[in-house]
């Protein structure tokens, strides 16, 4: 019994306690006595990114560098026997594209789905995710190339991106030459609502339709917006009236939070990436939403519920869009299948199949919204939902940030989500 | 005889003197080595890679450059944090919620949890052994099945309203799930109650019933006996029941996000989270995580240190 109370157990006297406590103070006072530079490269001006990247815009169009050490694979390559590791979106690739693409090339594809960009961005970077194929979003691209984690493209194994993708895509914004990316499917953001909860309310009523959160009465803990940074804040943005909704001016961001803070204050505003789902199920009567999302909160709505109350509306002029585009990585196992991988997202049958899946425009000729409904591939009531061509082409986009850019924007972010 | 008997008892004594001499030199050592090296290799590491992260810096590149060598420890984002948890910083919201929800909490798990543990530990007799599996029901379905459960229950067209309607207490469905602070404190008690109440049930169980018997016997009421001598003796079991509660909720972030989902009733768990997934400030990140851990380890040396002074006061 005396044995076991002096023992290790029962033994953190004072003087072992102040020990530990010592020994803590003692590494941080260590570190007072010396200094080291740090390796960043600061003083990347609000217009560049990664490596010097300038940061393109939709108006102002960059071509992504290209690297002696980093080239593009030869042509006239066999594909290689696989498996082709593609990691993607959860939930945007149907089942049957992946399908089609082992049968057609006999190389068996192994997804791994991450559930946003943010997620999937720090595993590639760390090198702990094996990838040959990523659907990577436009604001990180310059990260990837400046850090040569991602390889040119070969436009020879692309045939169906000359002949099928939408002539505005073919030097888009994002990567000029389109040396590293090929197009993804293309979304709208904008506000849901169940017209059945809120009959009264019309967006063409208004001015400024993105005032509904603060001028609407009785939508008190009926709210949600997304729990992604750029599009909480780039939304927040356009109602202020700033149509950059890349902006790092302060003021525009103060104001954005502002914004925030009074509608948590009015609505208790719920952030949260169920946006389909909680409004199919009235937990919310008027949301942030993605289009799609009223195409998924048709699989979740009551029986009893008309599918015809889910509305969705977006701007026709300077909506936001989304997209993704795919690359390559620069360790890929399987390039020469990755490339035939990305040619194969570009052809009709996996438009269709995407569209039917998800609610996503693929931005090929003949795959536009109206094109779409009038084929009866999508029902005349998802029609603003679906990104119209003309959003895609006139929409604006969240794009890349400076390292600066991307710290403001975080603590907009976080001074929102504490509701400080 | 006598002879005999000294000769046993010299057995005797010297069996309670060296019950291990049955072992190898070095056998405990050895058997307890490869626990020891799975957690300083499991538990350590990531614990010093918060510490080097904090102390580091974001490339330009958004990667965590970590400093390892406590010589180049960079306090700057340490502080900085700090003065954001002050009144008035980006943090202090956060922070206070985390508090009056960790505390709301732990007081709800005292209120419930204490007489549940006594209860079976002291009262249950023979339901003792079914009440006891009964309590370990919730640790068949994870923490987040639990709470989804919850979902379904406090929905707006949910049973808890449907219930409420029917007995005529509410008129309408009432909002549970739409950013209320109590909702979220209890639920951060239903969830971890079960935690709580195991650990107590086992520590109340050891309480003497003699020394129950003997506060009786000179005189006390049972009231008198279990305040005078129950009460004393399960302070030390409730603050490890507490402790073994404080250290996972305070860095929940998914309970408050389900329960609610609104910035008015974030924690600082969820703040770590925004932070450390990734983007420029992963450092900013990794220092709210090792200011919550030092805070944390400062309530677990008090808990360490007065459970080593209590059994100091036990006479041997």
């Amino acid at each position: 019994m005396n044995r076991a109370r002096r023992g290790t157990t029962a033994g953190l006297s004072r003087r072992a306690l102040l020990q530990g406590i010592g020994f803590g103070a003692g590494a941080l006072a260590l570190s007072a006595c010396a200094s080291r530079t740090e390796g960043s490269s600061a003083g990347n001006s609000a217009t560049q990114g990664p490596g010097g990247i300038e940061l393109a815009r939709p108006g102002s169009p960059v071509s992504l560098p290209l690297y002696d050490d980093n080239q593009a694979i030869k042509s006239g390559l066999n594909p290689e026997s696989g498996p082709l590791n593609v990691y993607c979106w959860t939930g945007t690739i149907p089942k049957k594209t992946f399908t089609s693409f082992e049968e057609k090339y006999g190389v068996e594809v192994r997804p791994t789905f991450y559930g946003a960009p943010d997620e999937a961005l720090p595993k590639i970077l760390a090198g702990s995710i094996n990838f040959d194929v990523y659907e990577c979003s436009m604001e990180q691209l310059p990260i990837f190339v400046a850090n040569k984690v991602i390889q040119p493209v070969n436009h020879s194994y692309l045939t169906s991106y000359k002949s099928n993708v939408w002539d505005s895509l073919q030097s888009p914004w994002y990567d000029a030459d389109a040396s590293y990316t090929t197009p993804g499917s293309y979304w709208n953001t904008g506000i849901a609502w169940r017209e059945d909860l809120l009959p009264d309310w019309d967006p063409a009523s208004m001015d400024n339709p993105y005032d509904v959160f603060w001028e609407l009465d009785g939508i008190a803990g009926k709210v949600q917006w997304y729990d992604y940074v750029r599009d909480g804040l780039g939304m927040m943005m356009m109602r202020n009236g700033v149509s950059d909704i890349n902006s790092t001016d302060q003021a525009d961001l103060d104001a954005a939070v502002d914004a925030f803070r009074e509608l948590i204050d009015r609505t208790r505003v719920r952030l949260g990436t169920d946006a389909y789902q909680t409004l199919a199920q009235g937990t919310n009567w008027i949301e942030q939403a993605w289009g799609a999302d009223i195409y998924f909160a048709e699989f979740y709505i009551p029986k009893e519920v008309d599918p015809k109350v889910l509305k969705f509306w977006a701007p026709d002029e300077g909506a936001i869009v989304t997209s993704d585009t795919w690359v390559i990585s620069r360790k890929a196992k399987n390039p020469v299948a990755a490339h035939l991988w990305m040619n194969h997202l570009l052809e009709r049958e996996h438009a269709v199949n995407m569209v039917q899946y998800s609610g996503l425009i693929t931005p090929i000729e003949g795959m536009e919204t109206e094109n779409v409904i009038a084929e009866g591939l999508m029902s005349e009531r998802l029609n603003t939902a679906l990104p119209s061509r003309q959003q895609i082409e006139n929409g604006v986009y969240h794009a890349p940030l400076s390292k600066e850019g991307e710290t403001a924007w975080q603590n907009a972010w976080l001074a929102v989500k504490s509701n400080a | 005889m006598a002879e005999r008997l000294a000769g046993r008892e010299v057995k005797r004594l010297r069996s309670r003197r060296d019950p291990d001499s049955a072992y190898p030199r070095g056998f405990w050592h050895a058997l307890g080595a490869p626990g020891f090296a799975w957690f300083a290799f499991w538990v350590l590491v990531p614990a010093y890679t918060i510490v080097a992260v904090s102390m580091g810096y974001v490339s330009d590149s958004m990667l965590p450059v970590p400093e390892w060598d406590p010589r180049y420890w960079n306090l700057e984002t340490l502080r900085m944090v700090l003065g954001e948890m002050a009144p008035g910083g980006v943090f202090a919201k956060v922070v206070t919620n985390t508090v009056t929800y960790v505390a709301g909490a732990m007081v709800l798990c005292v209120l419930v949890g204490y007489p549940v543990a006594y209860y079976i530990a002291k009262q249950a007799g023979r339901w003792k052994v079914l009440l006891i599996v009964l309590l370990t029901i919730p640790f068949w379905t994870s923490y987040l099945m639990r709470m989804l459960a919850w979902i379904g229950l406090l929905a707006t067209d949910g049973y808890v309203n449907r219930l409420l309607m029917g007995v005529g207490i509410l008129d309408g469905p009432y909002g549970w799930l739409e950013g209320q602070s109590f909702v979220v404190v209890i639920s951060l008690a239903y969830g971890y109650l079960p935690y709580f109440i195991l650990p107590l049930l086992a520590s109340l169980d050891r309480i003497d019933d003699r020394l129950i018997d003997a506060a009786k016997d000179l005189g006390l009421g049972k009231a008198g006996a279990f305040f005078k001598v129950i009460l004393p003796l399960s302070k030390m079991p409730l603050i490890a029941a507490c402790t073994v509660i404080l250290l996972p909720m305070c860095g929940d972030f998914y309970t408050t996000t389900l329960m609610s989902g609104s910035p008015a009733t974030a924690m600082i768990g969820n703040q770590i989270q925004v932070l450390a997934q990734g983007g420029p400030q992963q450092n900013v990140g990794a220092s709210l995580a090792l200011l919550l851990q030092l805070t944390l380890i400062l309530l677990l040396s008090f808990y360490l240190y007065a459970s080593s002074k209590s059994n100091k006061a036990v006479p041997a």
